[in-house]
């Protein structure tokens, strides 16, 4: 069949095609936001990344109220990846070619190392308030954490441990993972270096609940600290009992992935408990974070924890980082996000304390606090800087 | 603590731990034995039974007997309800042994999944409290009230069972199907009862074990296909469908796995099980205790 193609048909066809595509641009820029939102929400970790979402959810609510960015309204888009890197990516495949987000907010060391590969070659630029370990130090130049990586805030908390809880002879437990590992081998190093010494080393499997004969052994060593290394509270507080139903009185130090509800469920074996953690509390009286709290407690019904503020601040920051994007008259990219973060953002002030981005490795320094558990809370006791 | 102090403390740690692994293999080993039929679906049962006295004690706060009278009660359902929906019928199809173990991992399956949608994915625990307070902590650390319930637990279960087996009708009726299901029928013993029997007692003795998990270590869905393939193991060394094989077996795997800390890494515990499995295999094929 031949098609018969005057000038009049190609001129209107040409003209059709411009103002289509006009009329997309126009609904495109006027439409959302979106943000991927690439998180546990089912399994495991699924009670911890539904959490987090509080956190995030409030922060898109209140940017959205007040005439969102530029006046588009933010979008969360939440996939669950389970924690899984099958999972992650398949999400990661959802969020960015169905949905066409260019920015996702992820977490999980097994998701974001198979993640990273694919947003790099994408442009797709990642975000993360929940990966500790040090794995992913570097992984990506489209890769930025605004959690600190478990190796440095380590070394936050052992100063704390040698001087002012005065210990000296350290065990370390160690759980069979990336994470566990880096963060076993700075403990290590760094306690060595302290003129501290570390007395006994063990490991766990990922999946361990019985902790009694590793426990047995590490209390025969006999070390006035503990250190634990697993992120899942859920494992923290079952070494936690079973080493205090053991008779173990000394101290367990961590870091912040220790500051979860299952801790608090152990009641009063969880004292003598102390970690590092990014410098948020709820009892905080700064006039910004004050205001957070008091509008986290009025939708949720409860006051936010760490993990809460960090999404928060995490949104707060995309916002301002997207703001300045469209200021430029630039549409959001990974290389425009980076650009803008790099310029605009290398520090960044949030609910959650200070924030100093190294953009070199993805890491970032924050200001952190030392908490214990008491009376049934987790509680601040000394700041770490 | 002495080296050998520790090696102490371990042994009698693996002595509790190995308790609780005969207890939830008896049940597993028996149904093996008279049914022909690999339960899988056993560690389901037993985690069922778990969550439930924690639904109960733990979060309706009734008292210990009437929460363990509930898990009874789920456990026998659950397992009945197996073997009537799920194995009978496909035993009157004259279903191979690979569709009967592919029938019990779906039955698992389900049950797993039906916990995960109810209790949620972190399962359960509860504290034992003053129970694990070390009764002689300069001697030995983890000797407390709860480690002697354990094996006074043990002990009565194992006791009761063998008792019911050589001593009551329906136990000698489960002995005869066990070992010639034909000449079981011939005499006219219902066969198909003796194994919902068994399977009942089987889902009954799950109890004790998922109780003290949690209290111990706690109960979570998704091991209860870890749980079963140590009953399995347990089963295999002590011999299909031997009592006394299971206590034995269940106690050498618990000290083995315990002791193996005292040289090696925790991590190397699982090593030593599957080691002595090799060995059983390889030399007594049919168990410990088996009947060839």
């Amino acid at each position: 069949m031949a098609i018969d193609l005057t000038r009049r048909h190609f001129v209107s066809g040409v003209a059709g095609l411009t103002t289509a595509s006009m009329l997309s641009k126009a609904a495109f820029a006027a439409g959302p936001i979106d943000i991927g939102f690439l998180m546990p929400l089912t399994g495991g970790s699924g009670k911890l990344g539904n959490m987090m979402m509080a956190g995030a959810s409030l922060a898109i609510d209140e940017i959205n109220s007040a005439g969102g960015v530029e006046g588009r309204q933010l979008r969360l888009l939440p996939e669950d990846s389970q924690g899984l890197a099958r999972n992650g990516i398949d999400g990661y495949r959802k969020l960015v070619d169905v949905d066409g987000a260019r920015v996702l907010v992820t977490g999980w060391t097994a998701v974001v190392v198979g993640v990273a590969p694919l947003a790099e070659r994408d442009g797709v630029y990642l975000l993360s308030a929940s990966t500790a370990s040090p794995a992913v130090r570097g992984i990506s130049p489209n890769f930025q954490s605004t959690w600190m990586y478990a190796d440095d805030s380590a070394k936050q908390i052992l100063p704390y441990a040698r001087n002012v809880l005065k210990a000296s002879k350290l065990g370390i437990l160690t759980i069979v993972s990336d994470l566990g590992t880096g963060i076993s081998k700075a403990v290590h190093k760094d306690w060595t270096e302290a003129g501290g010494k570390v007395i006994v080393e063990e490991t766990h499997q990922i999946d361990e609940t019985n902790f009694r004969a590793v426990m047995l052994k590490m209390i025969a060593a006999g070390p006035e600290a503990i250190y634990i290394t697993t992120s899942t509270g859920k494992q923290a507080a079952q070494i936690v009992r079973q080493a205090r139903e053991l008779g173990y009185q000394g101290y367990f130090i961590s870091f912040g992935a220790f500051e979860d509800p299952e801790v608090l469920s152990i009641g009063e074996k969880a004292t003598k408990c102390f970690f590092s953690t990014p410098a948020f509390d709820a009892a905080t009286s700064d006039v910004n974070a004050r205001a957070f709290v008091e509008s986290f407690k009025a939708k949720n019904g409860a006051p936010p924890n760490v993990h809460q503020a960090n999404h928060y601040d995490l949104i707060r920051l995309y916002a301002e980082i997207a703001r300045a994007i469209a200021k430029g008259g630039d549409k959001i990219s990974a290389d425009n996000f980076r650009a803008a973060f790099k310029a605009k953002f290398p520090t960044y002030e949030g609910v959650g304390g200070n924030y100093a981005f190294n953009f070199n490795d993805g890491s970032v320094r924050r200001s952190e606090f030392v908490k214990t558990v008491a009376n049934g809370r987790f509680v601040k006791v000394a700041d770490l800087t | 603590m002495t080296s050998y102090g520790l090696l102490a403390n371990l042994i009698v740690d693996g002595f509790v731990s190995g308790c609780i692994y005969a207890m939830l293999a008896i049940g597993f080993s028996l149904t093996w034995w008279v049914s022909n039929v690999v339960h899988l679906a056993h560690g389901g049962v037993l985690v069922a039974a778990g969550l439930v006295l924690y639904l109960f004690v733990g979060i309706f706060g009734v008292p210990l007997p009437i929460g363990i009278a509930a898990a009874l009660i789920a456990a026998g359902v659950l397992g009945f309800g197996t073997d009537r929906l799920i194995y009978q019928p496909l035993k009157e199809r004259r279903t191979d042994e690979m569709g009967m173990l592919t029938a019990s991992l779906g039955a698992l399956i389900i049950i797993e999944y039906s916990l995960v949608i109810a209790f949620g994915l972190d399962g359960a625990t509860l504290d034992a409290g003053a129970m694990r307070t070390p009764l002689a902590p300069s001697v030995v650390l983890v000797l407390d009230p709860f480690a002697i319930a354990v094996v006074v637990s043990t002990g009565l279960v194992f006791a009761a069972l063998t008792g019911f087996m050589h001593f009551t009708v329906y136990g000698k009726r489960i002995q005869a199907v066990a070992q010639n299901p034909d000449l079981a029928g011939v005499l006219g013993i219902d066969i198909v009862g003796v194994a919902r029997q068994t399977t009942l007692i089987a889902a009954f003795l799950v109890v004790p074990a998922a109780s003290f998990m949690l209290y111990n270590t706690g109960v979570r869905p998704i091991e209860a296909l870890h749980i079963v393939l140590v009953a399995a193991i347990v089963a295999i060394i002590g011999g299909r469908g031997s009592i006394i094989g299971a206590l034995v077996a269940g106690i050498v795997v618990g000290v083995a796995e315990s002791a193996t800390v005292w040289y090696l890494a925790a991590g190397w515990r699982l090593l030593i099980t599957f080691l002595i499995l090799y060995a059983v295999l390889l030399y007594r094929p049919h168990g410990l205790f088996g009947r060839v």
